[in-house]
């Protein structure tokens, strides 16, 4: 410890210039959050970049100050503890960016209106994440570099091969589960980060460690890219602990009558939108259900199985609300229903489900003073041309809650804003240390109205398995012009 | 007993062989110098016997412990200093040794002042700003103020100017009473003056290691003047390198030399010669001698 402690003090030394340029950015973070100054919103995710980027530096410029590639450096023949090295760099990077950066965010909450006190575990959990997910990291890959050019190299490689892997994906948030994403990516960003430290400091095998840092940055940019959402609400659906037990309730999908009857043709669009009636019991008063995702299965009568996930991409919800009661909307690709070609077919539906229970209502006056809804946050009716829109703020975390707005009476629909919700269980977003005030704006109404502001506490999560034999997918086409 | 030690030491970079089943001994309280021209194997060897490298096979011990499993107990009892050694260099010279300070419970502050003021190193001059000289005695100071009981050189002289050689050998020979220094060099004459042993390594394989006095011995270039222009006879003593004639004149390098026997042997390969003469050879030569004996050999 007293070695560890010694090198800490070194390397404070070291870097004071940087540690200032550090201290002066967080200043900066905090001064533009509290003036509000261009820096909500997409302002605040450039300045989380440009965090990222100066601490990436601030980690080489540490780790290589002893560095661990090469035989020529000064201090492999001295007697340093490998675990000393190792903890002298880790306590570096807890006292001079997660202290800091913890006090920095206490600040932004407290000045915004947020108890600091009930954060407090929130705002320790979140810098924690930050450290152990993104700084480990950072150190991680450090070590496997010799000096600035090549860590610079390497790293411009490393985050085109990342951007490129995220723009081939094109994926899009896990609505209510994203969470799961963000701390997977993490968990093995972490796990290979942890076995390079190791592997570097006590054994100085380079070769093998970029091998398992390579492993760790693919297989986290492959599982933030290509793991499926659907995995995510299985374990949800499985391990989450039901409010109130969804088991007595049925979904049953009510066929339709095969017509010959050609239909109009509709736009030809590369998507079709399928309706499926279904009927829905055992749900108990004051509670309503939501579909976080659908899974179809096509199967023609040739064998032949066509596989989709719709996911709720913004806005959509696939269990929609009708008068006499509940249809599925299914975005159905158009080269499968093509394949179908009128015959009948077999449709398989896994639908991921959440109840939902009203808790508060509130009204919002346009222009009045900010409004705390319980599991949303604090939401204003804030009067900006062309209209008045609902803006929502919470603390370190997407809100729990659904929101559910409604203007002048007329009750907009439900699963508008699910994007805005998290199922997480823990009390921080992965982020969040970094953007501690989560803003979204929700909704706007051209007559600058009032609103009433309604948050559904989800109480369970699960899933039914449905099933449609022999139907003809156009007899639940949606005709669009 | 030794203080380094190798068995069978092989090192392979990408198929080229740069050490050769090396056995050496290094006895405690020596003065060691390894010997050997560019690429012979030296900086291997003591990489490998630091634990920078790691050996293809065979084993490497310094201070009795399995060079592979050195740890921070055994190098506080290590100076190692080489040639192109990347030192901290925005550290100045004084915060360098006082950084350096709390690693070694044998610190000796007396000490490391002294050999400051022995090699004119200013304390509040930051290393990269330095002459490649100063940072060679700014390592080597650093690396003797704990008193070590192994002192590691590696091509310490290369590019030093001559002045500065003096001051570091200066330093190197007040220590050498209570340590044992390894030292690798081309600088055959520098060496010479303090070396009590020596290893010549020539392309990974060790020619010779022993004492330099033994060495200093058995070598002697002989001159044999003869009445005659000489022919070199077919059965030339394997131990008589790099002959050469002149006129009446055979010149060749003794590498057994016992007088008795090597004059008798001059008898009986020349006659009675007019003349012989028996000088003994400073280590350059020597090394100059069996370089080019190996490269004729090869």
């Amino acid at each position: 410890m007293n070695q560890a402690l010694h090198i800490f003090k070194k390397d404070v030394r070291y870097l004071r210039w940087e540690l200032a340029a550090s201290l002066l950015l967080m200043g900066m973070f905090v001064y533009m959050n509290l003036r509000r100054v261009f820096f909500r919103d997409l302002d605040a995710s450039i300045f989380s970049y440009f965090f990222l980027a100066f601490w990436a530096f601030l980690s080489a410029r540490l780790i290589q100050a002893e560095p661990v590639p090469g035989d020529r450096q000064f201090w492999i023949t001295r007697p340093y503890e490998w675990r000393s090295l190792l903890g002298a760099k880790l306590l570096f990077m807890v006292v001079c960016i997660g202290i800091p950066l913890l006090i920095a965010d206490a600040v932004i909450l407290g000045v915004d209106g947020f108890s600091v006190t009930s954060h407090a575990v929130a705002l320790v959990w979140s810098v924690m994440l930050m450290t152990a997910g993104i700084l480990i990291a950072f150190c991680a890959f450090a070590t496997l570099t010799r000096g600035l050019t090549q860590w610079f190299l390497s790293a411009i490689v490393t985050v085109a091969v990342l951007y490129v892997m995220a723009t081939i994906a094109n994926e899009k948030i896990w609505a209510g589960v994203e969470w799961a994403r963000e701390y997977g990516y993490l968990a093995i960003l972490f796990a290979a980060a942890v076995v390079v430290l190791l592997r570097q400091y006590r054994r100085h095998k380079t070769a093998a460690s970029i091998a398992v840092m390579a492993v760790g940055l693919l297989g986290s940019s492959l599982f933030v890219n290509y793991a499926r959402s659907s995995w995510a609400l299985d374990l949800e659906a499985r391990f989450s602990k039901p409010k109130v037990d969804p088991s007595p309730i049925q979904i049953a999908v009510q066929p339709m009558p095969h017509s010959e009857q050609s239909r109009p043709p509709g736009r030809q669009q590369q998507v079709v939108l399928l309706a499926i009636p279904i009927r829905i019991s055992g749900l108990q008063e004051g509670l309503d259900l939501i579909s976080d995702e659908v899974r179809i299965d096509i199967e023609n009568e040739g064998g032949g199985i066509w596989t989709q996930n719709t996911r709720q991409p913004s806005g959509a919800n696939y269990l929609q609300h009708i008068l006499d009661g509940y249809r599925l909307l299914l975005q159905v690709d158009r080269s499968a229903f093509d394949k179908a070609n009128g015959r009948p077919v077999d449709l398989g539906m896994t639908v991921y489900l959440t109840t939902l229970r009203d808790s508060v209502s509130k009204v919002l006056r346009p222009g009045a003073a900010p409004v705390t809804i319980p599991g949303v946050g604090r939401c204003q009716n804030v009067i900006e041309e062309p209209g008045g829109w609902i803006v929502c703020e919470s603390a370190l975390q997407t809100p729990p809650d659904v929101l559910v707005v409604e203007f002048g009476g007329e009750r907009l629909r439900r699963d508008r804003f699910l994007r805005a919700t998290s199922y997480s269980p823990f009390p921080a977003d992965a982020g969040s240390a970094i953007v501690p005030v989560i803003r979204t704006s929700h909704s706007w109404s051209r007559d600058f109205a009032a609103a009433t502001l309604t948050s559904l506490e989800p109480v369970a999560h699960f899933r039914r398995d449905l099933k449609l034999s022999s139907i003809h997918l156009e007899d639940y086409q949606v005709v669009t012009r | 007993m030794s203080i380094l030690r190798t068995i069978d030491l092989t090192k392979r970079f990408r198929g080229t062989v740069a050490l050769d089943r090396l056995n050496l001994d290094v006895p405690e309280g020596s003065v060691f110098a390894l010997i050997g021209a560019n690429g012979a194997g030296k900086t291997t060897a003591i990489k490998i016997l630091m634990n920078i490298h790691q050996a293809t096979s065979g084993t490497a011990e310094a201070l009795g412990v399995d060079s592979r499993k050195l740890s921070p107990r055994e190098f506080q009892q290590i100076g190692y200093v080489s040639e192109n050694q990347d030192l901290p260099e925005w550290m100045t010279v004084g915060y360098f040794l006082a950084y350096l300070k709390p690693f070694y419970p044998t610190w000796d502050d007396a000490r490391a002042d002294e050999l400051l003021r022995q090699f004119e190193l200013p304390r509040n001059r930051k290393l990269k700003h330095l002459s490649r000289g100063m940072k060679m005695k700014a390592a080597l100071a650093s690396s003797l103020a704990y008193r070590p009981k192994l002192i590691v050189l590696d091509e310490p002289f290369s590019g030093l100017d001559p002045l500065v050689r003096d001051e570091f050998i200066e330093g190197l020979i007040e220590s050498a009473s209570e340590a044992t220094i390894f030292i690798s060099s081309h600088d055959l004459s520098e060496i010479e003056s303090f070396a009590s042993h020596v290893g010549y390594l020539d392309r990974g394989k060790l020619r010779f290691s022993e004492e330099m006095t033994a060495l200093s011995a058995r070598f002697r270039e002989i001159e044999v003047t003869l009445d005659r222009a000489p022919v070199l006879p077919g059965n030339w003593p394997a131990t008589w390198l790099r002959p050469e004639t002149s006129a009446a004149v055979v010149r060749f390098v003794e590498s057994q030399f016992e007088e008795a026997r090597t004059m008798a042997e001059v008898r009986k390969m020349f006659g009675e010669p007019r003349g012989v003469s028996i000088t003994p050879m400073p280590l350059r030569s020597i090394f100059v001698t069996l370089a080019k004996a190996e490269r004729r050999a090869a």
